[in-house]
């Protein structure tokens, strides 16, 4: 697959990859920047990683990259203070709420416990291949999960009895 | 099915369905390739810079390159006043280094064990420790103002196959209580420009985290090879990954 590969992946995966961008950062700039960031990196090295998972390869790549920009300005990102209002059930914003809800949320854990977040729950992998894509044990990937789903049902309970489920303890 | 099950499946859901639909932006492959574009740019002009560098360490500042590779007093006394110790590790003459491992001082316990024949410099004005394949020397100014944060204290830019590695300590008091997420697998991350600047062409990193209750203590590792071998990459790998506070 030669650079024309690499525009069809790009095409075909871009969107999906830049909704795990927007939830390891929480800004859809910051997303953009950082897909455009793992994929000139990636591009020179194409032909060789498109023969194996280039998927596998970008999805890591982006959350290398964002530890890597979040280690080095130590906790740059803006804090916010406060969440942003919830919506009711049935609002005709609630989508809109639900999304700042979430990335106010996402935002709140801790850059490891994201990176477990997107890879387990958005991406879908098993315990094992999240722990190989972090370079980490099973067990940390189990208790970062854990923590994690602590927080997000701390701060969003709303969100989820807008999507239709329900708070279980 | 668990709760624990449930909670997954549900937030599975809620991801799916909150995490918005971006639109992709006009021409961004376009953009990606003037990253790209910028990106070699940047390593061409770290070339230049490093060859530039090397002839000023061998020509310019003859006082520098000394028989046995060692650093220049000189500069050394003009680096501040606190005293800095350039310790030869593991050399034909003992050190104070032991085999089993090494506290450095200023460190908070940091133990690390350099490999045999390398140069180790502490720099307790800045909390950091330097070790090298190669000769170390304070520059002239410190280390407390080094571009990127990686001050790189070499006598000569790093020949191919050498490698920096730095220990800088961290403490920050507000976020002792979330220390333990910040812990970072070692990993290659990309290179600085004060690593090219010395020749470097791969980095690896890592925050080492003091697992001490209220500690606070957090050091970030950073490691700059010049072309190094699949040995001498793992040499670093295992000189960062293996440090820790004792």
């Amino acid at each position: 697959m030669g650079e024309g590969g690499f525009e069809q992946f790009v095409a075909a995966r871009g969107q999906r990859l830049l909704r795990v961008a927007w939830l390891l950062t929480g800004d859809a700039h910051l997303a953009e920047d950082l897909l455009q960031t793992v994929l000139a990196k990636v591009w020179p090295k194409w032909p060789r990683i498109a023969e194996e998972n280039p998927e596998a390869y970008v999805r890591r790549a982006l959350v290398h990259t964002h530890a890597s920009w979040w280690r080095r300005r130590w906790r740059g990102e803006v804090p916010h203070g406060e969440m942003p209002d919830r919506a009711l059930p049935h609002d005709e914003y609630a989508g809109v709420d639900l999304e700042q809800a979430l990335a106010a949320a996402v935002r709140a854990l801790p850059v490891r416990q994201r990176a477990v977040v997107v890879l387990r729950y958005f991406e879908d992998l098993s315990v094992t291949e999240t722990a190989q894509a972090l370079g980490c044990s099973e067990g940390t990937v189990k208790s970062q999960a854990a923590k994690a789903l602590r927080t997000l049902r701390g701060l969003l309970p709303a969100a989820v009895a807008v999507d239709g489920g329900e708070c279980r303890d | 099915m668990s709760a624990v099950t449930e909670a997954e499946d549900e937030l599975r859901v809620l991801l799916e369905r909150a995490v918005p639909q971006l639109p992709a932006p006009a021409q961004r492959l376009e953009r990606v390739r003037e990253r790209m574009r910028r990106r070699r740019r940047r390593r061409t002009a770290a070339v230049g810079v490093s060859a530039v560098l090397a002839v000023a360490a061998v020509v310019a500042v003859p006082g520098l390159v000394r028989p046995h590779g060692g650093a220049a007093p000189a500069v050394v006394a003009t680096g501040g006043p606190a005293p800095v110790r350039t310790t030869p590790v593991r050399g034909p003459e003992p050190t104070p280094t032991p085999r089993d491992g090494y506290r450095p001082d200023g460190m908070q316990g940091l133990v690390i064990t350099p490999p045999a024949g390398w140069q180790l410099l502490e720099d307790p004005d800045t909390g950091s420790v330097f070790l090298s394949t190669q000769a170390l020397v304070l520059p002239p100014n410190g280390c407390a103002h080094a571009l990127d944060g990686f001050c790189t204290p070499l006598a000569r830019v790093l020949k191919d196959g050498g490698s920096l590695v730095m220990f800088h300590l961290t403490y920050s008091k507000v976020q002792a209580q979330k220390l333990g997420d910040v812990a970072m697998p070692l990993e290659d991350e990309d290179v600085l420009r004060s690593c090219r600047t010395v020749n470097g062409t791969r980095q690896m990193g890592r925050t080492i985290v003091d697992q001490a209750p209220g500690s606070g203590n957090a050091v970030w590792a950073v490691a700059c090879m010049a072309q190094p071998s699949t040995a001498q990459k793992e040499q670093v790998r295992l000189l960062v990954a293996n440090a820790d506070f004792g």
